[in-house]
């Protein structure tokens, strides 16, 4: 049962693990924070797993689970006491080089999200991933229009960053 | 900067890319062991299931007196009354407990913040449980001189120090009152509410008070 259990969990991560990447970088600045939240996250995955139903889709609950380990995460900025130490063995790897020709649009992107509170990170990552204002709202529990709400407050932050 | 039309393609083609690319440490992975590890919230179940039994030891404890000293004295009424904030306690770590049991980080973002704020709220729920005891502190007196020296120290007092001690439970009641009922997250504007905030609950409340406020917010 264990076995099923871990065999089903490992397939899921291996699938589902840029989900993970884009939320640990869209809500920490620093590495070592990147880490633990994945850590964070993978742990809450394992113990909600046996809960999952078919209602959701696999990709729309894991957004869920590490959206909201993510929000309630508190975290103290370790970079400035990390700042001369390498993360050995990390847990994602990849190579923004990767992008090519979007990677300066990437960086400013992950910026952009960084400079917003936790709640309109989340709303804007659903967003991006193409999720629905009623899907949205449904996701954080509250009305559509305050869904619409921050969207265009999102919007607005963007217009003042371009300027 | 492009805008949110632009970001949502180019975010379908970063998703893309992370896919193809990117590499999990799968020995890393297998190493966590996620299945035993004690995560945050299973630590705060431990913690609360201590503080539950030492309020069932205390429970016991002043049951034991209180049956084996009955009469209608300062010490038993006392204890009587020590027993009843030490029921509240051990009632507040079983909620805590049940509580904690059923947080599910897969329910909606707001259902799971309410439960983690009730969750974190422990502490300074603890704090006021102190304090509503506070204006009793003669209580912990009485019982103490009985219990150490088998002195019923209130049948001693002159008329007068009764009067003073139950002047000053009063006065003290009220100031305790007053405050508790200020303790409330809307009052953090406040220097004195947002300090206990801080420093009785912690840090990881107020994180998670302010990201409902973000939440609720349908400020434009």
């Amino acid at each position: 049962m264990n076995i099923n259990k871990r065999k089903r969990y490992l397939k899921i991560i291996e699938q589902h693990k840029g989900i993970i990447f884009k939320v640990t970088r869209s809500y920490c600045k620093s590495e070592f924070d990147r880490e633990d939240l994945a850590q964070e996250i993978l742990a809450q995955i394992w113990r909600s797993l046996d809960t999952y139903n078919n209602d959701l889709k696999m990709s729309t609950w894991l957004y869920r689970v590490a959206l909201n380990v993510a929000i309630s995460f508190y975290r103290k900025d370790k970079s400035a006491a990390y700042k001369h130490t390498e993360i050995e063995d990390k847990l994602l790897t990849y190579n923004m080089d990767e992008e090519a020709e979007n990677k300066q649009s990437l960086i400013k992107l992950y910026e952009f999200i960084h400079e917003l509170n936790d709640i309109d990170k989340a709303v804007l990552l659903m967003y991006l991933e193409g999720e629905s204002q009623s899907e949205i709202a449904t996701h954080f529990s509250i009305s559509v229009s305050n869904v619409s709400t921050k969207i265009n407050r999102i919007k607005q932050k963007l217009k003042q960053s371009a300027a | 900067m492009m805008n949110l039309e632009q970001m949502q393609s180019m975010w379908q083609a970063h998703s893309e890319k992370l896919d193809e690319s990117m590499s999990l440490n799968n020995r890393l992975l297998k190493e966590m062991r996620v299945a035993d590890q004690k995560n945050k919230l299973n630590k705060l179940v431990i913690s609360r299931a201590i503080e539950g039994f030492l309020f069932i030891i205390i429970t016991v404890f002043l049951w034991r007196y209180i049956v084996s000293s009955w009469s209608l004295t300062a010490p038993v009424l006392s204890a009587v009354l020590l027993n009843v904030f030490a029921i509240i306690g051990l009632a507040g770590s079983i909620g805590q407990i049940a509580l904690l049991t059923k947080i599910d980080f897969a329910k909606p973002i707001k259902e799971t913040l309410t439960d983690l704020i009730a969750v974190r709220s422990h502490s300074l729920s603890i704090f006021k449980l102190l304090m509503f005891s506070a204006p009793f502190y003669m209580a912990y007196v009485f019982l103490g001189y009985d219990m150490a020296f088998g002195v019923d120290l209130f049948s001693l007092m002159s008329v007068e120090t009764k009067s003073a001690f139950a002047a000053i439970s009063v006065v003290f009641g009220g100031l305790v009152a007053l405050l508790i009922s200020k303790i409330k997250p809307e009052n953090r504007g406040n220097r004195l509410i947002d300090w206990l905030y801080r420093e009785v609950a912690g840090e990881r409340l107020t994180h998670l008070l302010d990201e409902i406020n973000h939440l609720e917010s349908e400020k434009r």
